[in-house]
Order: C-alpha cells, then structure tokens, then sequence
C-alpha cells in the first residue's frame, strides 16, 4: 500500500522542476557539474572565516533580474561546542 | 502598413504550420487582409493544410529571383475573400534565400495585407534566420512537453538576441484530463519555466486532423481548439479574450459540460 502512495509522485512535477533547472543553467551557459563546483568552491572560500554547515548549503539562480543566490548556513560558536 | 509575424518553435512537429493556416484563416473571417507565407523552402507544406496544393504556378523562390512578380505568385483562396498563401519552392533549399532578400519581401506584403503571417522552418539554421529577419513580433510554438519547451526557451533567446522583442506564447495540444492527474505540465507551469507573454492555450483536439485532412482550417464548428484559434486572432488584432479556462477541474467540468450540450 505505502508503495502505491509513494508511487504518485507526478511526472508533471518531475518535468517541471527537470526543465527550470536545466533551463536556468543553460541561459547563462553554466551546466549542473559546474554549478556544482561553483557550490563547492564558496564553501571553500567562506570556510577560511567562518564555520558553516556544509551540508545545508543552497546555491540557485532566479530569472528576471537573474540573481544568484547563495544559502549558506553559518555554525554559531555554541553549536560547534556541542559537536 | 501591415504587421509582420512570424510564428516559430524551434522543434518541429509541434503545430507551427497548422497554427498558421488557423490563424490566417481566423484574420481573413474577421475581414483582415491576411497573406500566410510558407518559409519552409525545399520541405513545403502550408498549401496542404489549406487545401491550395493544386493552384500553386510561381513560389517564393521565383519572386526572390525576379523569375516573376509578387502578384503572380500569390494563391487567392476562393473560400475566404482576404486569404493569399504565398508557398514555397520544393525543388531549391534554404540557402536560396538570403535575410536581406526576406526583409525586402516582407516590406513588399507589408504594404497590402494586414497581416503577414510567416511559417518557420523547424531548426535555427538559415532558414529561421530568413524567417525572423522581416517579422515584426513572433508568434512562438510550444507543447507541454520537455523537448519542445527546451527548444522554445532557446529560440526566444535567439529571437531576444536578434532584437525581436515582442514575442508571445502558443501552448498547443493540452491535455485537460492528464494536467488533472499531474502527468502533464499545466499551462501556468510552462509561462512559469519560459517566463513569456501567453497568447493562446490550444486543447489537444481531433477535429484539427479533420480539418487538416479537409484541406479546410477552421471549418469546424464546435471545436474548442478552433474557437481558441479565433481567441487568438481577436487577441492579435488587440481585442482582450479571456484564456480558455483548461485548469484541471473546472477543465473536466467544462469537458463533461460539452459532451452533454451535444
């Protein structure tokens, strides 16, 4: 049964979210891979300063101004204690 | 002076040539001067979809070339009183033509129709090239499906970057039952991805096989793709049409209703 509901995810949604993506990153000539390396470089780069949550890292492009956005969650000196 | 529009898609296969024929059609109903010209050189196919096939003497090539004037290659359709085909050539191909020479042609038709209206090849080759150099606004093709709307996306990229601005979205062969079950895109979802005016949202519909097997555009009488065609030419003659409402449910609802008014 649980497999019959999971089964409904909708190919519309999937197309969607497939085009956006590939979309976006062919209008400025940036493929995935490179978006990707662009995602990793940041981390790098921010790390030097600050500590942040690698792992919750968000990195995507809007359109009409395209605008880069850059989610990048910062670890506050207590919660690296309790690491 | 006339309006030039050229309607393209990128893909081919996605009802380019069809929508001209309706379109064109549908102006010359409403009493416009219309001219439907088939750019396609070498792959010619608007004069079936309009029933002219067997009246063709002189082609776009021969009036390019000089081997005739424009008036004589001009097909009058005897059924509606303002429709003129211009077909293309099927012997040459599309090096034939050069923009410079499109751009001076259109200028020409321009100056006696209300309307020109230019079929583009598939592809963003040469023959799109000639296709948009004279346009003064496109008309762009989509389906709700991932080839032809990646396609769309860069073909108004290149019409941006050739300075034609004023570009307008056709969604053609909606599906209203698979938008419900979330297996096709909705029409909201392809503006959303193209980021682009919408100016017609055209149902999947068997009468257009009919009526292009007819040789007879719009000919239907109640069929909801045709009467979304007519929506269209009264939106480009600037008049404000509500959108055929294809939101899945009310969608079905309005399916349900047809099969009942029948």
């Amino acid at each position: 049964m649980k497999i019959i509901l999971q089964r409904k995810d909708r190919s519309a949604d999937y197309a969607k979210s497939r085009m956006k993506l590939l979309l976006v990153s062919e209008r400025i000539n940036c493929s995935p891979q490179m978006m990707t390396m662009l995602k990793n470089d940041l981390i790098h780069t921010v790390k030097k300063y600050i500590t942040v949550d690698e792992t919750q890292v968000h990195i995507h492009i809007t359109q009409n101004p395209a605008v880069l956005h850059a989610d990048i969650p910062v670890r506050s000196k207590k919660e690296q204690k309790t690491k | 002076m006339g309006e030039v529009i050229v309607i393209t898609s990128g893909k081919g296969g996605v009802g380019k040539t069809t929508t001209v024929a309706n379109i064109g059609t549908g102006l010359a109903m409403m009493g416009k001067k219309t001219v439907v010209v088939d750019t396609d050189i070498g792959l010619r196919n608007l004069d079936v979809v309009l029933g002219l096939e067997n009246r063709i003497v002189y082609n776009l090539v021969d009036v390019i070339n000089g081997s005739c004037r424009l008036r004589q290659a001009l097909i009058k359709d005897r059924r509606h009183q303002e429709l003129y085909l211009l077909p293309s050539a099927q012997t040459k191909d599309k090096s034939a033509v050069s923009p410079e020479q499109m751009i001076k042609l259109t200028d020409e038709l321009r100056d006696d129709f209300d309307y020109v209206l230019l079929d583009c090849p598939a592809g963003i080759e040469q023959g799109f090239k000639n296709a948009i150099a004279g346009a003064d606004k496109a008309l762009v093709v989509t389906t709700p499906e991932v080839s032809a709307i990646r396609d769309a996306d860069r073909i108004i990229g290149l019409l941006e970057a050739n300075d034609l601005r004023d570009i307008h979205l056709i969604i053609n062969r909606l599906r209203p039952d698979m938008i419900a079950r979330g297996e096709m895109m909705s029409v909201d979802d392809v503006i959303e991805i193209l980021a682009v005016n919408l100016i017609g949202t055209i149902p999947d519909d068997e009468q257009i096989v009919i009526s292009t097997n007819q040789g007879e555009p719009l000919s239907g009488r109640k069929s909801p793709a045709e009467e979304e065609y007519r929506n269209i030419c009264q939106r480009l003659t600037g008049q404000e049409i509500p959108f055929m409402d294809i939101s899945p449910k009310k969608g079905m609802f309005r399916r349900l209703s047809r099969i009942f008014k029948k």
